[in-house]
C-alpha cells in the first residue's frame, strides 16, 4: 500500500482507490455542514480515513477483506441504480443508495452497512479537535499512550475553513 | 516447546479464574505451583487512557466480536482481570427463584447468601453516597419515580473512587475492585504465577497446550520467553470465559463429551438509549451507574439501568446517519442514557461452535426478548419524558428522533417491525453458559461442583457454568460459583 498523496498519513491497508471510496462514504455518514459561520467538517477527511485502516490493522484477515470487498460492492453496485460508481455520484444520490444497503433485504448487507458506518463513527468521534464540536471535554488525565502513532491520529488537526 | 509444570493451571483471570486464584493460592505455602495463564496482556491501571480507541485494546478481537448472524456485538475484557478491568463494577445478588431453577444438588441459596456478603465486604461493594450521584442519575431517578416506578440504588465495588467517569475503559486510579486489583494482587503475593499473553488452544490428559506471545508495550511480561507451551497439572481449571472455556473444550475434542457442550448460552442482550434533555447533563462525567428499576422484570424480562457513554460508543448507538445524526451528537452533553437489560432463555441452539477453530456464537434473538426490547424501548421513552428530556432517541422506532407530543403514540411508533436485525445496534456484556452445571451428562457439562463429566482433573470457574441467565449483571454470581468450586476443589486435595 501507498502513502495518500498530499498527506503524511501512512496506509496498510487501503490502497489509494479505496481510500477514495471510504472518503466517498465516510462523507455521508458524517458530511460537512454549517451553523451559522461555522462549519463543522466531515468525515471525509485523510485523518479519519487513516484511522479506519489503522482500526482494520487490528482486524482477522478475513474480516478486512470482508470490508474491502463491501466497499467495492458499495462502489460499483452504484452502476446499476446510477449508471456511476459510488464515489462519482451527487450526495443525493449517494444517499439514496447508501439507505438501499441500510435497509436491505439481506441481514448480511445492512451488516456491511452498519460495520462501515460505525468504523466511521470511530474515526471521526475519538478525534481530539471534533469534542469541542460535541462539547465534550475529553479525558480528565493526561496520560500517553505507548503508540504515539495511534496518538498522533486522534490529535491530527483537520483543515477548517 | 517450553514445557511448565504445575499443581494447578488456572486458565483466566476475570471473574471466575481470579476468584479462584485467590481461594487456591494457600496451597503455594505448602509448597504447591499453581499458575494463572490468561491470553490477555498484563496491564496496571497506570495503562489507561480515558481514550475510546486506544481502550479497545482491553477488549476481546478489540471490540468487533458479534454473534454469528452479526446481529449482536459482544464486549468481553481481554486482559488480566477479564472483564472486570471494563466493567463499572455494578454488584447485583441474583435473585433466589434463578439458583432454585437451576436445581442443581448442594447449590443452595443460602450457601450462595453467604458468599455474596463475604465477597461484597471484600470488594468493598456499597451503594453509592448522593454525593457520587451525578446528573444522568437523578434524572433516571426523578423519572422513574415520576411514573410510580421503583427505582433502586446499585450496589458498586469502588474503594477511593475519584469519579473520573472512565469505568469501561479501565479506571486510571485502580478504585475499581476487580479481580485486577484484588484478587490478582493477593493471588500474586502468595506465590501465584501469573503468564498474560498465553492463549491456551486445548486440553487433555492433564495437560494444556497453547502459545505465548510477545507483551505488548507497557505490560507486565510473562517470566517465559514467547512460543509454543505445554503445561502439565494436576488439576486444570478453565475459566475462559463462555467463548474462551468452550472454545477449549470444542478444539480438545475430548472423549463423551456432553452435547451440551457449547450450548444454552445466554447473554442478556441490550440496548443503549438515549433522551435530550433541554439543561446540560453531562453525564459523562462523575459516576455512571447508580440506580436501576425493576418495574417490568417480572411481567416483560427486562431491567433499565443507568449507564453513560463516550462519544463514539454513544454515536454508534443512536440510529440514522448523515446531518441529522451529527445534529444530534452535537447535543452529546445533553444526553440522558438508560441501559436496558434483557433476560434471555436459555436454548440449546444457541451455542458456542467453532469457526477455523475460533468459538463463534451461533445465537438467534428469541420473539421474546425482541418484543421485551421494544417494550422496554417505550418505557424507555417514559422515563426520559418524565425527566424533562424533550426528544428520546430508541432504535426501534419509526422515527430517529422522537419528541414530547409522539408519546401517546409509543405503542404504534416502538415495535418489532421497527426492530431491524443488523440495522440496529444491540451489545452483550453478559454472555453465560456454554459448559453449564448439571447432573445429567446429557443435558450438561460440568456437575454440581464445576467438575467436567468424566474428567476430575477438569474444571470450569467462570460464566460458562450458569445453567441459565442470571437475570442480573453476572459477576458476583461467578465469583460466588467459582468460590465455592475451588473451595471444593482445596477440600478435596490429595
Amino acid at each position: 500500500m501507498e502513502d495518500q498523496s498530499k498527506t503524511n498519513f501512512i496506509f496498510k491497508f487501503l490502497n489509494q482507490y479505496l481510500q477514495r471510496v471510504l472518503m466517498a462514504f465516510a462523507g455521508r455518514i458524517i458530511p460537512e455542514d454549517r451553523e451559522g459561520d461555522k462549519v463543522y467538517p466531515g468525515a471525509d477527511n485523510p485523518g479519519s480515513i487513516a484511522i479506519i485502516d489503522r482500526a482494520l490493522s487490528t482486524k482477522p484477515k478475513d474480516m478486512v477483506l470482508l470490508i474491502k470487498i463491501f466497499l467495492l460492492f458499495v462502489e460499483f453496485s452504484g452502476l446499476l441504480f446510477a449508471l456511476r460508481p459510488f464515489s462519482w455520484m451527487s450526495a443525493e444520490q449517494k444517499d439514496k443508495h447508501l439507505r438501499r444497503f441500510e435497509f436491505a433485504p439481506l441481514g448480511k448487507i445492512r451488516q456491511g452497512f452498519w460495520g462501515l458506518k460505525t468504523l466511521v463513527f470511530l474515526s471521526y468521534y475519538s478525534r481530539d479537535e471534533i469534542w469541542p464540536d460535541i462539547h465534550y471535554p475529553g479525558p480528565r488525565m493526561k496520560r500517553l499512550h505507548p503508540d504515539p502513532n495511534l496518538r498522533a491520529l486522534q490529535t491530527a488537526p483537520f483543515k477548517r475553513q | 516447546m517450553k514445557k511448565i509444570e504445575c499443581d494447578i493451571l488456572i486458565v483466566g483471570s476475570g471473574a471466575g479464574g481470579g476468584t479462584a486464584a485467590r481461594v487456591l493460592a494457600p496451597l503455594c505455602q505448602k509448597g504447591k505451583r499453581v499458575v494463572v495463564a490468561d491470553v490477555g496482556p498484563f496491564y496496571t491501571h497506570e495503562h489507561f487512557t480515558q481514550r475510546e480507541i486506544e481502550g479497545v485494546d482491553l477488549l476481546w478481537d478489540e471490540g468487533g466480536v458479534f454473534t454469528k448472524d452479526g446481529a449482536i456485538n459482544i464486549i468481553m475484557g481481554r486482559m488480566v482481570g477479564g472483564s472486570t478491568g471494563i466493567y463499572t463494577g455494578v454488584t447485583f445478588t441474583v435473585p433466589p427463584d434463578v439458583i432454585k431453577a437451576w436445581a442443581i444438588p448442594g447449590l443452595t441459596y443460602d450457601d450462595l447468601e453467604k458468599r455474596f456478603a463475604r465477597i461484597k465486604e471484600t470488594i468493598n461493594a456499597h451503594v453509592l453516597p448522593d454525593n457520587f450521584v451525578n446528573t444522568n442519575n437523578r434524572l433516571f431517578k426523578k423519572g422513574v419515580e415520576k411514573l410510580g416506578w421503583p427505582c433502586g440504588s446499585i450496589v458498586i465495588n469502588v474503594k477511593n473512587c475519584q469519579q473520573q467517569g472512565f469505568c469501561n475503559l479501565g479506571c486510571t486510579v485502580g478504585a475499581k475492585q476487580g479481580t485486577l486489583e484484588v484478587e490478582i494482587p493477593q493471588a500474586i503475593k502468595a506465590g501465584v504465577e501469573i503468564i498474560p499473553n498465553c492463549q491456551i488452544e486445548a486440553v487433555g490428559g492433564n495437560k494444556a497446550w497453547g502459545t505465548l506471545a510477545p507483551a505488548p508495550p507497557d505490560s507486565i511480561p510473562a517470566k517465559h520467553d514467547p512460543g509454543p507451551v505445554e503445561f502439565s497439572a494436576k488439576k486444570i481449571i478453565l475459566a475462559g470465559n463462555t467463548f474462551g472455556t468452550s472454545g477449549i473444550l470444542l478444539r480438545s475434542k475430548l472423549s463423551g463429551m456432553s452435547p451440551a457442550l457449547g450450548g444454552y448460552v445466554t447473554i442478556h442482550p441490550s440496548h443503549t438509549v438515549f433522551g435530550i434533555h433541554p439543561e446540560v447533563v453531562e453525564g459523562f462525567r462523575g459516576f455512571p451507574k447508580t440506580y436501576y428499576s425493576t418495574q417490568f422484570t417480572e411481567s416483560h424480562h427486562y431491567y433499565l439501568e443507568t449507564c453513560f457513554y463516550y462519544p463514539f460508543v454513544a454515536a454508534k448507538y443512536i440510529e440514522g446517519w448523515g446531518v441529522e445524526h451529527k445534529k444530534i451528537m452535537r447535543d452529546y452533553r445533553k444526553f440522558m442514557a438508560i441501559l436496558i437489560l434483557n433476560h434471555d432463555q436459555a436454548l440449546p441452539t444457541n451455542r458456542i461452535v467453532l469457526q477455523k477453530g475460533v468459538p463463534v456464537l451461533d445465537y438467534r434473538i428469541q420473539k421474546e426478548s425482541i418484543e421485551s426490547l421494544c417494550h422496554a424501548q417505550r418505557s424507555a421513552a417514559r422515563v426520559f419524558f418524565a425527566a424533562g428530556c424533550d426528544r428520546a432517541l430508541l432504535p426501534a422506532s419509526a422515527k430517529v428522533v422522537l419528541k414530547r407530543e409522539d408519546e401517546p403514540r409509543l405503542e404504534e411508533l416502538i415495535g418489532p417491525r421497527h426492530f431491524i436485525l443488523n440495522k440496529i445496534s444491540i451489545a452483550s456484556a453478559h454472555p453465560q453458559g456454554g459448559c453449564r452445571m448439571g447432573t445429567d451428562p446429557a443435558t450438561s457439562v460440568t456437575n454440581e461442583w464445576g467438575q467436567v463429566h468424566g474428567y476430575p482433573w477438569l474444571h470450569v470457574c467462570d460464566s460458562s457454568l450458569l445453567p441459565s441467565s442470571t437475570h442480573v449483571n453476572p459477576y458476583l454470581t461467578i465469583m460466588a460459583l467459582s468460590e465455592r468450586n475451588a473451595e471444593h476443589i482445596l477440600e478435596t486435595w490429595k
